[in-house]
């Protein structure tokens, strides 16, 4: 075999090869496999594996298919999705803002969504549940959409961005802890969601987000081939003909569909956005064609199996998702930055 | 292709950096902009790239108005590049001279053949064949240099725009670098470069445009605006032409001082009490 007969590719990366294919690709999936089956034998009732397809395809008793179908599945899947937006959307501001500690709540994102839930619980303390999502979800493109803006100066620099959504961040938080210290009723409910989690969540949340992901995620993979010219430097994306302006907006706009869809659903939940793009990267490097479909299936695996500790490990009680990833995310986030370093 | 400016004002929000500029890039040369910082070098190639735009006057490119035609069409014909990143992208050579063909890609359409064989001449250009496949981050700042100007020639440009490629090299580099972009009018690209050092303007550079305050001085043939006056007028220092021992018909520009406000020829001081030639 002649070294010039081989494809470009090998050349370019000498590790590149089935090996490297299996340990990007074939493990996350296998992880995220892994954790779906988890998510729905595991709970109060243990189903064994011939009981979930049972329960899934309504065979075996009604009771297991109530707590496969109606109660677990639509979870697992709004964890999946979740965890997939959140990642997604994280991988997109890092890259848009050239900053690796960029994600949905550290740039604001989030924190109008934050806001809105707990205004919403404060003037209404009987706010309906299935309404929160849809409010959550204004709120977090209405707080994006004001730090795009507080950032514009005949155009949005990384740096601007940056800095005006870790002030919009900060500001909308203290509103929230204001709207939650001021209030008369038991501030349970709000601070319960400001942390995170799926409690509850079933097929109407899913029915009501999946489209906003979706959507959301099918975006972002348009948009990888301008975040890779992006990737370069404003001047050098421009002089190859990129529109530097338009790419970025479209990117904080999916990057904030992302981030509203899945804090709609499941609150604040710490980490995800942050950490995913760092492991994607380590796994796959800086090509965002590569990195924003790994970064979707590693948060969505990530989500799956936090979601299921938050269930498991006090039970009955659930503790909040937002905590669980927290507690998981920040010491491997510090692992990451030491061993890099 | 032919690039040229009118009347062409340009700067950065309110401030003009150049004023009046009006260029002809002649085609199939390399053209050198000198002149002292903050003379406007940068600026006018940021016009004529249309990285920036003009505030009056207007840049064309075969007599149509740059800044109105679209950047992906613009960036097949000509390609730009500034002063590189301080982050280095995790890319290898190979990959980053791939995204040179960004503006010949749309969504659903591109010739795998094309883009290996533009990705192929533009690392060979620029001598890059035996570590194509080396990351960035373990490239010599000459490397580096090589690397990002064949992601420019993987556009396939007509004109090539560059601003001070031999910025942080060492001589050697410099030499090498500007014998690649040399070699390149024999394929049909215009090269245009802002240069710091006239010795090097003086051997590779067959056109020059001087710059000072943000006007262009004087532009032609490298021997007619490369004189004594000119330098003076542009730098503040005084200089002695000597021809080059080995191009033929240029001259390099030997620095003897600051500029002499008085009557020129005053006598040279004694070589033991004058201070170390900078």
């Amino acid at each position: 075999m002649t070294l010039a007969a081989a494809p470009r590719q090998q050349q370019a990366r000498p590790s590149f090869g089935t090996a490297r294919l299996l340990l990007v690709w074939g493990l996350p999936l296998a992880l995220l496999a892994l954790a779906i089956v988890l998510g729905i034998a595991l709970g109060p009732v243990n189903l064994a594996p011939a009981r979930v397809i049972d329960g899934l395809l309504n065979r075996g008793e009604p009771l297991d298919h109530t707590i496969v179908w109606d109660l677990r599945l639509p979870r697992v899947l709004l964890a999946v999705l979740v965890g997939a937006s959140l990642g997604v959307s994280g991988a997109l501001l890092q890259g848009v803002t050239r900053n690796p500690l960029a994600d949905p709540h550290v740039l604001g994102l989030t924190a109008g969504g934050g806001f809105a839930a707990s205004l919403a619980l404060r003037l209404y303390s009987d706010f309906p549940h299935e309404l929160m999502a849809p409010v959550a979800f204004a709120g977090s493109l209405l707080g994006a959409a004001l730090v795009y803006l507080l950032s514009w100066r005949g155009g949005v620099s990384p740096v601007r961005l940056a800095l005006s959504g870790v002030a919009v961040a900060s500001l909308l938080t203290a509103c929230t802890t204001m709207v939650l210290v001021t209030s008369n009723f038991t501030t349970q409910a709000a601070l319960a969601w400001l942390a995170g989690g799926l409690f509850g969540r079933g097929w109407v949340d899913l029915r009501v987000m999946w489209p906003y992901a979706v959507a959301g995620l099918g975006a972002a993979m348009l948009l990888t081939r301008g975040m890779n010219i992006l990737a370069l430097g404003d001047e050098a994306a421009q002089s190859l003909g990129l529109g530097v302006e338009r790419t970025r907006l479209f990117a904080v706009a999916v990057a904030a569909l992302l981030a509203g869809a899945a804090v709609s659903v499941a609150g604040m939940v710490a980490f995800v956005g942050l950490l995913i793009p760092h492991v994607a990267r380590g796994l796959n490097g800086d090509d965002h064609r590569g990195l924003v479909p790994l970064s979707a299936i590693l948060g969505a695996t990530l989500v799956v199996y936090a979601d299921l500790f938050a269930r498991m490990v006090q039970r009955p009680v659930e503790i909040p998702l937002g905590i669980v990833t927290a507690v998981i995310g920040a010491p491997f986030l510090l692992y990451l930055v030491r061993s890099k370093a | 292709m032919r690039l040229e400016a009118r009347k062409l004002t340009a700067g950065y929000g309110g401030d003009f950096c150049i004023t009046d500029a009006d260029v002809v890039i002649e085609e199939r040369r390399v053209t050198g902009i000198i002149g002292p910082n903050g003379a406007g070098k940068s600026t006018l190639l940021r016009a004529l790239a249309r990285v920036i735009k003009p505030q009056r006057g207007v840049v064309l490119l075969d007599g149509e108005v740059l800044h109105q035609l679209p950047g992906r069409l613009v960036a097949k014909k000509l390609a730009f590049l500034g002063q590189p990143l301080e982050g280095v992208p995790d890319l290898t050579i190979e990959e980053l001279a791939y995204r040179g063909r960004f503006p010949h890609q749309t969504m659903l359409r591109r010739d795998a053949a094309a883009d290996r064989e533009a990705v192929d001449w533009a690392i060979g250009a620029m001598n890059l064949e035996s570590m194509r496949g080396r990351p960035l981050k373990q490239l010599s700042h000459g490397e580096m240099r090589r690397a990002w100007t064949a992601l420019a020639l993987a556009q396939q440009p007509d004109i090539l725009l560059l601003d001070e490629p031999t910025a942080f090299l060492d001589m050697a580099h410099q030499f090498e670098l500007l014998d690649l972009l040399s070699k390149l009018t024999d394929h049909g690209v215009t090269v245009v470069v802002s240069m710091h050092d006239l010795w090097l303007t003086a051997i590779y550079c067959q056109r020059v445009i001087a710059m000072s305050g943000g006007r262009i001085v004087a532009a032609g043939p490298t021997d007619e605006v490369l004189t004594v006056e000119l330098i003076r007028e542009v730098f503040g220092v005084e200089v002695a032409l000597q021809p080059h021992p080995s191009v033929a018909g240029r001259h390099i520009a030997l620095p003897v001082s600051r500029r002499r406000e008085a009557a020129p020829a005053e006598p040279v001081p004694n070589p033991a009490t004058r201070p170390s030639p900078h």
